[in-house]
């Protein structure tokens, strides 16, 4: 037989070749199949396959713009999903090589067309003993007829850029340009029970064996979407434990099934060479091994890595975990809010106050740890609906898709609104406004100045109107801290942003509506059948959408209570002469406060900022940065740095925001000013979105803003392109000469 | 891990600033010590003109020198109008990927160096392109000397930071 030098294609029998022609996963069952151990049937689409691929669709410079766009490790991960949505989006855009679609067809030809097929990655450095990269490309089960077939390989090959597999590179310190992934598609063979098998435990220090097996497919077990049935057994066959969930009533593996199910294993550890972990399908004879790999993972112990694997949960659990949000943490979090902010801190004893801190800080550290496991993981909803846009609809513009989902009805807009009503109001009324700008300009602050507004609404119905207003905002919207300040205690820099924003000319209206345009255009893609599915998909996203913006706000209150009563146990302290630099208050002080209150101890307390940042002396004059356009426009103004509550009264109307990250807290500065700049990246941020809905050009993910750009710059923000330009293009020095 | 992914409420600790910048300086001397030539920008009656130009610049980048015959149309054009630009980039040594290669523009002032002068610059330029000492030494041949003003760096594709020597 004449073998082909460079493979495109090959059936599985013969796929028992260098590995970074086909992959681990395909060689390994290649092996098993050689040796007569039943696997799946079906083909693999080599490495050479993709680099065709990627040759004839001249794809390379769109991956290498994407990824190499910004310096090694200055890439947030939202920022990286941005270059993998923008990268998927190509591929699926992209024609596989006439050629290469032929040999597909040639092997999907002779089967029915209800045969279902598993299109699975197979990438050269997984499964290898040293990276798992478990789960880190894309695999797709139950894919019928060759469209699919065909579709389900490109997202197969695009699943070699996602964000996890570029982070999982980078974080092992692989070659990520030159990286290259082969595609494994079989047949799917589906038996009543299926499972997981470990021929070593992969959490255990000993050499015990694991089994769990379900009722189902694998596919649900390895997303944890199923409890399963489990068995922990000793290399002499003794069982250690044995565990059924309530929900089967009998046991799903008869003692000669187990028996069978552990000879075959310990046959696949000595085949390899090594520990295993297998997923198979079928109790006894038609007992199937759908893969085989090394057990990597009793050296992976990574909590963060863990938990950053939660970020992008399969569709079932992201269900699981809207339920829990939407219908219980959500107004928990609210209610928790609420009812803090009915306590004061005043006239309590030096001990009843420490009890009270430690509660809000247990309540607060709370709410803190459930924002990390369920509020980050819960936005995925929103991504999970791009990626299902774009995989139907394969618009031109990757994001598309955020039109239908815009809420006009997040805590943060409700607020913005009731800023610009404010400021309407000062402008209807002349009178009114040169009382507040007065008012201002005695430099009254906390309490003093809103003593003084009362006294200005007193005077008739239309200004005690503002008055009461501007009294809701404060105690119903900014019951919230920024960094360690609280937004209601300081109403001098509220109305100073108001009387600004009363100043800046009408802002351009929001953009077009188009999500009637857009849903219609997703449910043809969809159509009849999965229409179901996509408002499933698309309510989930929707409520990721309006969830990911309140969570801020509402976590942002329960942190300004637990505030409050730090602030006043301080205070109480620095009166007693036990605390110096009370300015210097961060809730990271709170356990010194606690203990000095409760015993009463005569120590004295040294506040200190943790980390000072220092500025850096820098030598050279930045001309141009570069970021991600993250809302179209262009627009040349001062620039003012905004890195605290401090700046904040500082922003004039009209000038460009230059910050580390815009906050939930603070989008109603956004409405003051002409432009954004801004460190923290990605298209989704709240930064991105608020100056999209308000026509205000932005470019963000541009590393150290805040130190290369000095209030005053003259900046042009270049929103179609990511670019910020400092400074005039002048000839000055060469004149001078 | 978490550190890439700051949200709002939990910025990571090192998100104010790395300080932990470029040494663009440094960068400059890499690019002009790896690289063997040079467009230089001359301009007269209202025509820009460049050339291709062998080069080398002193460890201060605070001068660059290049050498040419004297009856060359860049020559007649120095001696009218002394601003200059000259522009140094890495495409030939790079894969194709615009994000890695890096330019620097540079702008001064050529001073034509008479001949009583030259040795010790020819010598520094010979150093660097052994095979043109006959070119550099010949009666014919000028040597020019840039006094740098300033540099203009891109790195990147578009990020552009500007350094002065003086």
């Amino acid at each position: 037989m004449v073998k082909i030098k460079n493979p495109r294609v090959l059936p599985l029998i013969e796929a028992d070749i260098d590995v970074k022609m086909v992959g681990a996963k395909t060689k390994n069952l290649a092996i098993l199949l050689n040796k007569n151990i039943p696997v799946p049937e079906g083909f693999c689409i080599t490495t050479t396959g993709y680099q065709d691929f990627i040759k004839l669709n001249n794809l390379s410079p769109t991956i290498d713009m994407e990824i190499y766009k910004k310096a090694a490790g200055d890439m947030r991960w939202e920022e990286i999903w941005d270059a993998s949505l923008r990268i998927r989006s190509a591929f699926l855009k992209s024609q596989i090589p006439r050629a290469l679609e032929k040999e597909v067809i040639k092997y999907i030809r002779p089967y029915d067309k209800s045969t279902k097929f598993s299109v699975r990655s197979s990438s050269p450095l997984e499964d290898s003993k040293k990276n798992s990269f478990a789960g880190i490309h894309e695999s797709y089960v139950n894919v019928k007829g060759i469209e699919e077939i065909l579709k389900s390989i490109k997202l197969v090959w695009a699943s070699l850029w996602s964000d996890r597999a570029i982070l999982y590179r980078d974080e092992m310190e692989l070659d990520s340009i030159n990286s290259s992934i082969a595609v494994l598609i079989q047949v799917m063979v589906e038996e009543e029970i299926s499972g997981l098998a470990f021929s070593r435990d992969p959490r255990g220090k000993d050499d015990n064996m694991v089994i769990e097996a379900i009722e189902g497919f694998c596919s649900e077990l390895v997303d944890n979407e199923k409890e399963p049935e489990k068995w922990v057994i000793t290399r002499d066959r003794e069982i250690l434990s044995h565990k059924r969930p309530d929900t089967y009533k009998n046991t799903l593996l008869k003692s000669d099934e187990l028996k069978n199910l552990l000879d075959k294993l310990i046959n696949l550890e000595k085949i390899f060479n090594f520990p295993v972990d297998v997923e198979w399908t079928g109790t006894s004879r038609d007992l199937t091994i759908l893969q085989s790999r090394p057990i990597t993972s009793f050296t992976d112990d990574d909590p963060d890595r863990q938990w950053y694997l939660t970020l992008t949960p399969s569709f079932v659990n992201l269900k699981k975990l809207a339920d829990k949000v939407e219908n219980q943490l959500i107004g928990q979090l609210e209610n928790e809010g609420i009812k803090l902010s009915r306590e004061e801190p005043y006239g309590l004893s030096k001990k009843d106050l420490a009890l009270k801190i430690k509660e809000r800080a247990d309540i607060y550290f709370k709410w803190k740890k459930i924002y990390w496991d369920d509020f980050i993981p819960f936005a995925h909803g929103i991504r999970n609906f791009g990626t299902y846009y774009n995989d139907l609809v394969k618009p031109e513009n990757p994001y598309e898709f955020m039109e239908l989902l815009k809420d006009e009805d997040i805590l943060a807009s409700r607020r913005n609104k009731k800023f610009q009503e404010l400021a309407l109001t000062m402008n209807s009324s002349p009178i009114l406004k040169v009382k507040i700008d007065e008012t201002l300009k005695k430099d009254l602050k906390g309490s003093d100045l809103i003593q003084a507004l009362k006294e200005i609404g007193n005077m008739n119905e239309d200004f005690s109107g503002f008055v009461d207003q501007f009294l809701d905002l404060l105690n119903n919207h900014l019951d919230i801290s920024y960094e360690n300040t609280s937004l209601q205690d300081h109403p001098e820099v509220i109305l100073k942003n108001i009387l600004q924003l009363s100043l800046r000319k009408k802002s351009s209206p929001s953009a077009k509506n188009f999500k009637k345009k857009y849903l219609s255009k997703l449910y043809q893609a969809a159509g009849d059948s999965r229409i179901k599915e996509a408002d499933e998909v698309l309510r989930i996203g929707r409520l990721s959408w309006k969830l990911r913006d309140d969570d801020n706000i509402l976590l942002g209150r329960v942190e300004n209570q637990f505030l409050k009563f730090l602030k006043y146990g301080a205070e109480l302290l620095k009166n007693e002469k036990k605390l110096k630099n009370l300015e210097k208050l961060s809730i990271d002080d709170w356990e010194d406060i606690y203990s000095t209150l409760i015993t009463d101890s005569t120590s004295i307390i040294v506040l200190e900022t943790s980390d000072e940042s220092k500025t850096a002396e820098i030598d050279f004059k930045p001309r141009q940065l570069v970021g991600q356009p993250s809302s179209p426009g262009i627009i040349t103004g001062k620039a003012r740095i905004i890195k605290s509550f401090a700046d904040f009264s500082a922003l004039k109307s009209g000038e460009i925001i230059i910050c580390d990250a815009i906050q939930p807290q603070m989008t109603f500065l956004v409405s003051l000013a002409a432009g954004i700049v801004e460190r923290r990246g990605g298209m989704l941020v709240h930064s991105s979105i608020i100056a999209r809905e308000m026509g205000i050009p932005a470019v963000n993910g541009v590393s150290d803003a805040t130190e290369l750009i000095k209030n005053g710059d003259l900046v042009t923000v270049n929103g179609y392109l990511g670019l910020v330009v400092i400074g005039k293009p002048e000839f000055d020095r060469e004149y001078a000469n | 891990m978490r550190k890439k992914y700051d949200e709002p409420m939990c910025p990571p600790a090192d998100s104010s600033c790395t300080a932990d910048f470029i040494d663009v300086k440094q960068d400059i001397s890499d690019l002009l010590n790896k690289e063997s030539f040079a467009v230089l920008a001359t301009q007269g009656e209202g025509q820009p003109y460049t050339s291709l130009m062998s080069f080398n610049a002193t460890k201060d980048l605070k001068k660059i020198v290049f050498s040419t015959p004297q009856e060359t149309r860049k020559f007649e054009l120095l001696k009218k109008s002394d601003k200059v630009a000259l522009m140094v980039d890495n495409r030939s040594q790079t894969p194709p990927s615009l994000n890695r290669i890096s330019a620097v523009t540079i702008t001064g002032k050529a001073n034509i160096i008479p001949p009583e002068k030259a040795q010790k610059w020819a010598d520094f330029l010979i150093e660097k392109h052994p095979y043109q000492k006959s070119f550099i030494l010949a009666p014919s041949t000028a040597l020019v000397v840039v006094d740098v003003y300033r540099y203009f760096l891109v790195k990147r594709f578009q990020e552009v930071v500007e350094w002065s020597p003086r």
